[in-house]
């Protein structure tokens, strides 16, 4: 059997990294308001895709106002590729 | 969780963009300068006509370069704080190449149509390309994000394109056309800027 990465093939994760496939960067807000998770959820799927290494977070401030910009690494849009690779193929051996 | 569809998250950083109406607002403005400046011009006494047609046309060039840079620096102020900052993708070499090219070819297009109409005027056959090809970009972008009020003003400008080759008002009617299309477009970005900032107030703390 094909290996996924479990990583990203949980859906919450999945969410946060095809959405941040599509941009070169975001904040924590946008991310919050597409994905529709809570806070403290969207927290702790970030943090494991940074222990991956696969999101790079960036803790700034913008005036007095402190800004998380989140931004896919090298390694993540790698994987976020090798993942639909992966199920494309997956699915297309089930259909066929 | 919903399944995902893959396709549909890949579309939301470009829908984002037409959020909160700015860029419709700004592009409606525009037409409208643009379509006011043409009219206005000829109506001038004939002393102030030349230093006229000597700065606008070059003011309203620097006008459009500058309008994408005027509209994200809106959305510095408006949007970003109150839904989140992204920074869009720029456009690889393969899609700059691929937008160079249609660009290349529309003018092509215009300058064959053109040139080749012996039965109508220039004045007359321009203006209808022209309007024409306004038409099909915002039925284009209207496909593309699958925005049925940009696929309505698309059509209607056809419509009008059409109206506009058969008679021979020419540029005044599509400078004209212009207007009118602006007003429209800047309206629709009002109302939806208007709905953007009633849903989204801005909040007291960043994250």
């Amino acid at each position: 059997m094909t290996e996924l990465d479990r990583v990203i093939h949980e859906p919450a994760r999945l969410l946060i990294v095809a959405l941040l496939a599509g941009v070169r960067e975001a904040d924590f807000l946008w991310l919050l308001r597409e994905s529709k998770l809570s806070k403290g959820n969207l927290s702790n799927h970030l943090a494991k895709l940074a222990d991956a290494g696969y999101v790079d977070v960036e803790k700034t401030y913008k005036g007095k106002i402190p800004l998380t910009i989140l931004k896919l690494t090298k390694e993540g849009k790698g994987a976020f590729e090798r993942y639909k690779k992966t199920i494309n193929g997956v699915l297309t051996r089930t259909s066929g | 969780m919903e399944p995902l569809d893959l396709n549909d998250i890949a579309r939301r950083p470009s829908r984002y963009w037409n959020l909160d109406g700015l860029p419709e607002l700004m592009l409606g403005l525009l037409w409208m300068v643009w379509g006011s400046a043409w009219l206005f011009g000829p109506t001038l006494p004939h002393a102030w006509r030349n230093a006229y047609w000597l700065i606008v046309p070059a003011a309203l060039a620097a006008l459009t370069l500058a309008m994408n840079r005027l509209t994200r620096s809106l959305k510095e102020r408006i949007t970003f704080p109150r839904a989140g900052y992204v920074a869009w993708k720029e456009p690889g070499r393969r899609m700059s190449m691929l937008i160079g090219a249609v660009i290349v070819g529309v003018a092509a297009l215009l300058a064959i149509v053109v040139l080749n109409a012996a039965e109508q005027p220039i004045e007359q056959r321009a203006p209808a390309v022209l309007s024409v090809i306004l038409g099909l970009a915002v039925l284009a972008v209207g496909v593309k994000q699958r925005t049925p009020r940009h696929i309505a003003l698309g059509g209607v400008l056809l419509v009008l394109a059409l109206a506009i080759g058969n008679i021979t008002a020419g540029w005044a009617a599509f400078n004209w056309m212009l207007v009118a299309a602006g007003v429209v477009c800047a309206m629709m970005g009002g109302i939806r800027l208007a709905l953007f900032l009633r849903a989204h107030p801005r909040p007291t703390e960043q994250m």
